[in-house]
């Protein structure tokens, strides 16, 4: 919901920001100008902490998720003006003329005649350069830092956060950093393969995407450790890990003969720390949204099955 | 760079070769540079959009800028004016970075 928000108030806000930009009027270039460096000059993390903080000190009630929308909004709205612009500068001035000699005046002349001939450098644009999916994808990436997930409304926020697993991780810091850019580009990868849109046949094997319904942003990390379950024989319960909160209710594992694997609860392993004898301790939630904690009894993966 | 490169065209290359180039002697001679000048814009401005993204490393507490000015406010609880400050440093940085750039362009690469 918040993307979407960003990314229509971003459009509109880079519409008109191209516009001002090239603006016949030097004062409105000027304005343009100056907001497209100011938002493009300092990281989205603070502008956000400004836009919420300063709201509320000038006095202006606002809570996180109008700040964030907003915030956002401006953030996607300063690089797709700059996009826009590029591409209302890429038409030939001499349409500006044909339009002009037709009697149209300034407004009409962007909106019937230029605009219209963008769409081949947008569409060039889009593919070589970020386009609008990268500025999604950008707003979806700083949306997963938060913690929110966007499919499940605010009420039902059940998961735990990436930075709350993380702080998890404990004194692990190698674990976590290499979680976390796994899961990044996991991210990355899916969400480029969702803006692509479907695979198309006749590309190279390594272009060829998945279907979108496969790359969801929220599939990443489906790295498994199996237990048997004979590992209830050692007294330690069997479990299901998943490296992914997002997903445990799709997690998919490999089953072979012999395991019944059906009714073994899925743990998410983001929050387990290894004890000595290979096991996993700690806390997290199971698939059927239970709170699980390590002194239930210690688990032992005795399989590790990496998914994709 | 690899588009910067693959905008090379091939008969600058097989005129290397016809001179009698090596192929590292061609890469550094005549395809290097045009490559530099057409994807320097896009590189400077990359390196500065890094430089800004890394003030989200403060979230998983690596000790930056932003995480400095998350100390600060958490510690003397002026929150706007923190980051306020913070933010202009930022631009100042990004501002300065970008005339370091254009700079560099211009004496080393001929890039007005």
């Amino acid at each position: 919901m918040l993307s979407a928000v960003a990314f229509a108030g971003g459009g509109v806000l880079g519409l008109i920001a191209a516009i001002l930009r090239t603006a016949p009027v030097a004062p409105l270039r000027w304005v343009a100008s100056a907001y497209v460096q100011l938002i493009q000059g300092t990281p989205l993390l603070l502008q956000l902490f400004v836009l919420y903080f300063g709201a509320n000190l000038v006095g202006i009630r606002v809570d996180a998720w109008s700040a964030a929308a907003l915030g956002l909004s401006l953030y996607t709205g300063a690089f797709l003006g700059e996009i826009w612009r590029g591409a209302i500068e890429a038409v030939p001035v001499s349409q500006w003329e044909a339009a002009r000699s037709l009697g149209l005046g300034y407004g009409l002349q962007l909106l019937l005649i230029v605009i219209p001939q963008t769409v081949r450098f947008r569409d060039s644009a889009h593919h070589r350069l970020p386009g609008p999916g990268y500025q999604e994808h950008l707003t979806r990436l700083d949306h997963w830092l938060r913690g929110v997930d966007p499919d499940r409304p605010a009420g039902q926020q059940r998961h735990l956060s990436a930075i709350a697993c993380i702080r998890d991780c404990g004194d692990d810091v190698f674990r976590a950093v290499l979680a976390l850019s796994i899961a990044a580009q996991r991210l990355n990868g899916a969400l480029i393969c969702r803006s692509a849109g479907p695979s198309r046949p006749g590309l190279a094997p390594t272009q060829r995407f998945r279907s979108p319904s496969r790359a969801r942003p929220g599939s990443i990390m489906t790295i498994v450790y199996r237990t048997l379950a004979t590992g209830t024989e050692n007294g330690r319960a069997p479990l299901v890990f998943v490296e992914d909160h997002s997903r445990l209710e799709a997690a998919r594992f490999r089953s072979e003969p012999g395991d019944n694997v059906e009714d073994v609860p899925v743990l998410s392993a983001a929050g387990l720390h290894s004890d000595r004898a290979g096991g996993k301790t700690g806390a997290g939630w199971l698939a059927s949204g239970e709170r699980w904690d390590s002194r239930d009894g210690p688990v032992t993966p005795v399989k590790r099955v990496r998914d994709q | 760079m690899r588009a910067g490169i693959e905008q090379c065209h091939a008969a600058q290359t097989e005129a290397g070769l016809a001179l009698g180039l090596r192929p590292l002697q061609i890469f550094r001679l005549i395809m290097l540079v045009p490559a530099l000048r057409a994807v320097y814009p896009a590189l400077a401005s990359q390196f500065v959009l890094l430089m800004l993204g890394s003030s989200v490393v403060s979230v998983i507490g690596a000790e930056d800028l932003t995480a400095t000015a998350n100390s600060i406010q958490a510690r003397t609880f002026r929150t706007f004016e923190t980051y306020f400050i913070v933010t202009g440093l930022y631009l100042a940085l990004s501002l300065g970075f970008r005339a370091v750039f254009a700079a560099v362009g211009r004496l080393l690469l001929g890039i007005r």
